[in-house]
């Protein structure tokens, strides 16, 4: 029988397998920041360990770090964090892409910038977030602290093996749907729980359409429907997109490894545990209304009527009603960043419904670029002008309002259009309200200072 | 069903792995149409051999089992998990299940609780990993020259 493409990967990377014992796989790379590595780190000093391979390691500061006024502006305990990580990375021997260095960024921005991210790789990170690289055929996985102290003394990672669910999404994208849209219906379908224990692979005509950006929002979003990772098979655009790429294989290498990458795919009659079909004709520009990303409607709609107990709980710390239009919520901030969609294809996006409005009075809006890279090419775009121009606050590097681990924060009560991941409570700021959705719909809610349906804005 | 809130009592250990279904209800004794009745064969054939720890003075009346990996593996006979908490028990800690034996119990009200190896025995996973080093050097002397390096 024929294997799905995370079993092969999966396959190649056991190092021992043994009957009712997680199997030992090798990390490719271990990408580590600021937040989830201290205690690890520590851990090792306390056992007299050293990293195992620095060379399969690679550390950048993105969590806490603040977008203005560089690092003096970091509160105490970032600064703390982030000299821990320098210590720990200069006595290791890791590189480090630290605050100020040209290549920093998001972790899961910088990694598929760099080409490190490639198909068929097995990568970890102690980020739910991980699954972002899986959109180059890489399992990525994302782990706790004691698991990035295992990689880091073993290079190896103990994991019980996946079933696997195929997402299969057909037809093309409709005007104003996006990637994070696709993300989204997913979601609103299988639920928050639905990928519990699986590999979600991403296929079909819509997911082979996508841009790497895309099929990066795509396979971000995994774990917020529960799976353990997703991962969509390398193919041209994959290769177009690694190809020159800092890390990525030169020369002969390269036509080696492209041979190698294309055997990655599943095998046609490879079977797997779950099959869900999404027709793309039917999906819309989706908006978040509750406080988990499968709560959501169509812009196009209003906020349903609660069928449960959490749903109620979500609309009142929402402070929402039922029967309200979705178009008719106005909002104060609007947050256009996070690993999910602050690549440069986002961002050109957004500034493509920015040109020649203004951000409304009443919003305070922010562009995070996910990374150095991604913000130097921006302003050698000249997006930068634009969005400042229109009234947008134009940030540094970092994960930044995502989660609110920084300066950036939503205060209580305020409500953000965001491009990020989750809209659980608090998680932008004590208090905040959180509305997810993609870079064109945060852009147009920005101008007109409410939710707003993007295909009727222009 | 009993709501699973607290539970104090007795702790047995029963230091065996692998422990399938008809040795905790042998298929003799699945012939019942009620969910009933099954408690006093549970471990029947190993309880009739004499000298069975569960049967010493101290163990009787104990509520958690705490036994080794693969527990209830074999067949899907709910009357395994039924034996057990007719017995007295209402969890059951192993390193890890049989999958059905599993869902069964969280079905009937016996609480399937898994605990690591290295937890049982105090180790350190890191070197509980490392003791696997042969393995891991071989893997990495097979591994390509070619996949990315960040130094």
């Amino acid at each position: 029988m024929g294997r799905t493409m995370a079993a092969k990967i999966w396959d190649d990377h056991i190092v021992a397998a043994r009957e009712h014992e997680p199997d030992l796989l090798y990390v490719d790379l271990h990408l580590v920041h600021e937040v989830t590595s201290p205690q690890a780190f520590e851990s090792l000093r306390l056992n007299h360990r050293r990293v195992r391979r620095p060379d399969l390691t690679l550390a950048t500061m993105d969590h806490d770090v603040p977008t203005r006024g560089g690092r003096a502006a970091a509160d105490e305990l970032a600064e703390r964090q982030m000299s821990a990580l320098e210590e720990n990375c200069r006595r290791e021997g890791i590189r480090l892409y630290g605050m100020g260095n040209a290549r920093q960024g998001i972790v899961h921005v910088i990694g598929p910038e760099l080409g490190l991210t490639q198909p068929g790789l097995l990568i970890v990170c102690g980020d739910s977030h991980t699954s972002t690289h899986g959109a180059f055929g890489a399992l990525a996985l994302g782990i706790g602290t004691s698991e990035v102290e295992h990689v880091l003394a073993t290079q190896c990672l103990r994991q019980r093996r996946p079933k696997a669910m195929a997402i299969t999404v057909e037809g093309a994208l409709p005007l104003g749907v996006t990637a994070k849209d696709v993300a989204l219906g997913i979601i609103a379908r299988i639920g928050v729980e639905g990928g519990r224990g699986h590999v979600l692979e991403y296929r079909g005509s819509t997911i082979r359409g996508l841009s790497m950006e895309g099929r990066m929002t795509v396979c971000n979003m995994t774990i917020e429907g529960g799976a353990r990772a997703g991962v969509i098979a390398p193919d041209d655009t994959t290769f177009a997109y690694l190809r020159g790429r800092e890390y990525a294989p030169a020369g002969d290498q390269w036509d080696q490894a492209v041979d190698r990458w294309r055997a990655l795919a599943t095998d046609p009659d490879a079977i797997f545990d779950r099959e869900v079909s999404i027709d793309a004709a039917r999906l819309e520009p989706y908006v978040t209304w509750g406080t988990n990303p499968g709560q959501s409607v169509p812009v196009s709609g209003s906020i349903p009527a609660p069928s449960t107990e959490t749903d109620e709980r979500a609309l009142q710390y929402m402070a929402l009603e039922p029967g309200t239009a979705i178009e008719a919520i106005a909002i104060d901030r609007v947050f256009i960043g996070s690993c999910t969609n602050a690549r440069l294809e986002d961002l050109r996006v957004a500034a493509s419904v920015i040109r020649g409005h203004r951000v409304h009075p009443k919003v305070r809006a922010m562009v995070v670029p996910g990374s150095a890279s991604v913000k130097r090419q921006a302003e050698a775009e000249g997006l930068d002008a634009l969005f400042r121009e229109a009234g947008f606050e134009w940030r540094d590097a970092g994960c930044s309002m995502c989660l609110g681990m920084n300066p950036d924060i939503l205060g209580p009560g305020e409500r953000c259009a965001s491009t990020s991941n989750r809209n659980f409570e608090g998680r932008q700021g004590s208090g905040g309200r959180t509305h997810l959705v993609s870079p064109p719909m945060a852009a147009a809610a920005a101008i007109t200072g409410h939710l707003v349906d993007v295909r009727e804005f222009n | 069903m009993e709501p699973f809130t607290r539970v104090t009592g007795i702790l047995a250990p029963l230091d065996r792995v692998n422990v399938d279904t008809d040795q905790i209800i042998p298929k003799q004794f699945l012939k019942r149409i009620e969910r009933t009745g099954f408690g006093p064969f549970l471990f029947y054939d190993w309880r009739r051999n004499g000298d069975f720890i569960l049967d010493r003075p101290a163990y009787r009346g104990a509520s958690v089992l705490v036994t080794g990996a693969n527990f209830g593996c074999g067949s899907s006979r709910e009357h395994a998990p039924w034996s057990l908490l007719e017995a007295g028990f209402r969890v059951v800690i192993a390193p890890s299940f049989g999958d059905i034996f599993k869902s069964n119990s969280f079905r009937c009200g016996l609480l399937p609780v898994e605990f690591r190896e290295c937890l049982l025995n105090g180790w350190d996973e890191v070197a509980l990993t490392l003791r696997d080093e042969t393995e891991i050097a071989r893997y990495e002397a097979d591994r390509s020259t070619e996949l990315p390096r960040t130094a």
